[in-house]
């Protein structure tokens, strides 16, 4: 499968803010992309960046093997955009909206754009100013998807919405994938969302790439893991690949990378075993990666 | 800070603090520049009064006047457990106290420093009231036209209150400046009082207003009370309520045959039909303004409708094109239209053209019904201007006009650049502006107290006609080097320009205009400026696109 993103070595700095450090990122045709990160992890920079809105510090970004900022209309031509703001002109109505934004696409199919408008039950003949936040998104995700892009990109496309609109966005994704194979990338808090709708997961944090992976392979990674020890503990012994750690005396429950055996192994030689054992969610994951506390950067 | 009165005064500092000391520290400076010069002398204290008397005020609204919302300026606040009373009361005595003490810090500090005979009290009173009377009208309710129509009945109001305040008992008739004491401006013990009452009565009127907006039965006229996106305000401004008219007049459908009309319509439909829309109002005025000044003939208000008339078009196509566009990243353009799939050089050509289009348009309707009413002004007026048109061949009219509007886009789009590197410099260019600006003004003093030599001017001169082509040269490498122009536009831009510089010449020879009688320093500068269109067309894309991909 040939790769629709391809960055490599992305640094962007902001004044004396690093927000992206080396990152290297690629999307495969045909997969959706889930982007994780605490806010300010650099989700939304790497995705600007995608669009040719910020210009690189350093590194390389080829979207459909062209730079978005040296070339963007042959790249904003093939690409749809949900914004995290949902910015449009107050002043327009849905129907002229779509008119307006038909005219910069030659693949725009208005049968698709109304299907959709029916679906949601948008009035083409209501002001973009007179939405509420969940009609503009439906808009939104309209604009983005009816003329069929190659890759659709989408930052927080369920922030504020109800799990009515949210339900609208995901079968998008799913729509816009099955359509031929095209691409998906997007960034979420919803890790429950994310993990249901995200064949390969790029976790963000502090401008770098905390993890990168088929979803599947990410999860059957992870584990968490209940130890029990014969002795109490005040603190858990310092054990390889253990993420983090919570609990506490004879009990201890942790999330761990790598194949349990080699947790048993270690937790035996600290006078511990095994309880019980499963894979670990994404959210899990997260957590123990980029949450206060953890042993990420040890392990 | 465990008090909400001293949590809302901090608030209120932290809001307006640099206006206050920005003007506060203006008004002394300017004091104390002009009483340096002017001495003991009663008419130069005069000047500073004046000064200082209008610098308090503006200071005051210029500390709230980016502030989005309709209505009461903080209505986040609403949500705190704190009384209307006091949400209302602790910011209007914040705001009189500050327009007073704009007035009053810098006019004890003259009158201590330099002795001049500034009075105190009774105007740091009447600035304090009608601070607190502005507040209340600005504050009672969010509607626009009713905020509007207690602002003009404030004004109104303020001539027959002034007479019966009769504040001023300083010289009377005689030359201008007059001469001022300490005690130029009295206010007896009812006067006073009279004023407490009516800065109470202005606190009672917005506290009801503002309980309205509270429990929500004063909406803003968009129905918002938060600004909807990033940036945008959520008040109408008067552009967007001639958009919202002109929604209803002329509604045409956006054609969708190719990106450029497509933008082109929403550019006019957004910017240019509402300044047009301005233009046609502004145009009915017009026969009524000529008649008026045909039977008084005192220019007062014709003097006062071209201005207008000037002013309104540009200044509102200018704000709605380009310092007021829904903005982000610091940017004026939002990702809406920095994702649309359109070349930069393309994007802003459309808006620089449309911006200047708009704004013509406007001037034009407002001189064909000046023209048109001509005869009421005077039965000769309009005789006498075709007479002065028709001795010009049409040629020299047409390619005058032609030159004209040129020259006008170039402004435009030198104007949109300059929005566009400061959106991407922001503080360090308005600094090296105001250093220009300062040494420009330097400049021109030296040059008219004839403190500068003729071989310095001739350096300046120089100096300006060397930059205006090493400017262009660098922003034509750089528009290539970023491809944001190709050199097949390159060459059309370049080709546009020479077809302008020879019409430039040929109207030029017709009213016998040449270089030869001018110093060669001033002869080389006008031939540099001539180059500024060219510069305009090819520094506008480049600075879209620095700002596009920031």
């Amino acid at each position: 499968m040939t790769n629709v993103v391809e960055v490599q070595g992305l640094s962007r700095r902001f004044g004396g803010t690093l927000a992206l450090d080396g990152v290297d990122f690629c999307a495969t045709q045909g997969l959706v992309h889930g982007l994780v990160g605490v806010n300010g992890a650099g989700k939304t920079t790497l995705i600007k960046h995608l669009l040719g809105l910020l210009r690189p510090t350093s590194g390389t970004v080829r979207v459909l093997g062209l730079d978005p900022v040296r070339d963007p209309v042959n790249v904003l031509r093939r690409v749809g955009y949900l914004s995290e703001h949902r910015e449009m002109p107050e002043w327009m109505r849905v129907a002229e909206l779509l008119r307006y934004t038909q005219a910069y696409y030659p693949s725009w199919d208005m049968g698709y754009a109304r299907e959709l408008l029916d679906t949601f039950g948008l009035d083409p003949t209501k002001r973009v100013g007179g939405l509420s936040q969940g009609m503009r998104a439906q808009t939104g995700l309209v604009l983005a998807v009816a003329h069929r892009p190659d890759v659709l990109i989408l930052d927080e496309p369920s922030s504020g919405l109800d799990a009515v609109v949210r339900q609208d966005i995901l079968d998008a994704i799913v729509r816009t994938v099955a359509d031929d194979g095209r691409t998906v990338i997007f960034s979420s808090h919803l890790l429950d969302e994310v993990e249901r709708m995200s064949d390969r997961v790029t976790m963000i944090h502090r401008g770098k790439i905390a993890l990168d992976g088929m979803r599947d392979e990410v999860c059957g990674a992870h584990h968490v893991t209940q130890l029990r020890f014969a002795e109490r503990l005040d603190r858990l012994p310092q054990i390889d690949g253990v993420l983090a750690a919570s609990g506490g005396a004879r009990s201890w429950s942790v999330v761990h990378a790598g194949p349990v055996e080699r947790l048993r192994d270690a937790a035996a030689r600290a006078g511990g075993d095994v309880s019980e054992s499963r894979n670990a969610t994404l959210e899990e994951i997260f957590v123990a990666r980029v949450g206060r506390g953890t042993r990420a950067e040890a392990a | 800070m465990r008090a909400p009165v001293v949590a809302m005064l901090w608030e209120w500092w932290r809001i307006t603090y640099r206006q206050v000391l920005f003007f506060g520290v203006l008004a002394l400076a300017g004091g104390w520049s002009v009483l340096a010069r002017t001495g003991s002398d009663p008419r130069g204290a005069f000047v500073v009064f004046m000064l200082i008397v209008s610098l308090a005020p503006a200071g005051a609204m210029a500390a709230w006047s980016r502030n989005p919302f309709a209505g009461y300026p903080l209505p986040l606040a609403f949500v705190r457990p704190v009384s209307t009373r006091l949400l209302v009361g602790v910011p209007m005595a914040y705001m009189a106290f500050i327009c007073a003490a704009i007035y009053a810090v810098p006019a004890i500090v003259l009158r201590i420093g330099l002795g001049a005979p500034l009075p105190v009290a009774p105007v740091a009173a009447l600035l304090a009231v009608a601070m607190a009377l502005f507040c209340a009208s600005n504050w009672f309710t969010r509607g626009k036209a009713k905020r509007l129509l207690a602002t003009v009945a404030l004004l109104i109001a303020a001539g027959p209150a002034w007479r019966w305040l009769n504040p001023w008992h300083g010289a009377a008739g005689g030359p201008f400046p007059p001469p001022l004491a300490t005690d130029s401006v009295q206010l007896g013990v009812e006067r006073y009082a009279v004023l407490v009452l009516a800065a109470v009565g202005a606190w009672a009127a917005a506290v009801t207003g503002v309980a309205a907006q509270r429990r929500g039965d004063d909406m803003a006229d968009n129905g918002r009370l938060t600004p909807a996106t990033p940036g945008r305000a959520a008040q109408k401004g008067m552009v967007e309520q001639f958009r919202v008219v002109m929604d209803v007049v002329a509604r045409v459908p956006c054609p969708t045959s190719s990106p450029l009309a497509a933008e082109i319509w929403i550019e006019v439909r957004a910017r240019a039909l509402p300044v047009i829309a301005m233009g046609v109002v502004l145009a009915l005025l017009a026969p009524g303004v000529l008649a008026v000044e045909g039977s008084t003939g005192d220019r007062i208000l014709l003097v006062t409708f071209a201005a207008l008339s000037l002013s309104i078009p540009f200044l509102s196509g200018i704000s709605t094109s380009f310092w007021n566009r829904a903005s982000s990243m610091r940017a004026p353009m939002s990702p809406f239209e920095a994702t649309r799939p359109m070349g930069t050089a393309r994007l802003v050509a459309v808006q620089v053209g449309v911006a200047a289009a708009g704004i013509i348009g406007a001037w034009a309707v407002i001189a064909i019904a000046a023209v048109l009413s001509l005869p009421l002004y005077h039965d000769g007026a309009a005789a006498s201007l075709w007479h002065a048109l028709a001795a010009r061949p049409a040629a020299q009219v047409a390619g005058a006009a032609v030159l004209g509007v040129a020259a006008f886009t170039t402004v435009i789009a030198l104007l949109a650049t300059v929005r566009a590197v400061g959106a991407i410099y922001g503080l360090r260019l308005w600094l090296g502006a105001v250093a220009v600006v300062a040494y420009t003004i330097a400049l021109a003093f030296a040059v008219a107290t004839q403190h500068l030599s003729e071989a310095a001017i001739g350096v300046h001169l120089w100096a300006l006609a060397v930059a205006i082509p090493v400017g262009t040269g660098y922003a034509v490498v750089r528009v290539l080097a970023a491809r944001v122009l190709r050199a097949g536009q390159l060459l059309a831009i370049a080709a546009a320009w020479l077809a302008l510089a020879g019409l430039a010449a040929f109207v030029m020879g017709g009213i016998g205009a040449a270089l030869e009688p001018l110093a060669p320093a001033v002869a080389v500068l006008t031939l540099s400026a001539a180059l500024l269109p060219l510069s305009a067309a090819v520094a506008a894309p480049w600075a879209y696109s620095r700002m596009r991909h920031i």
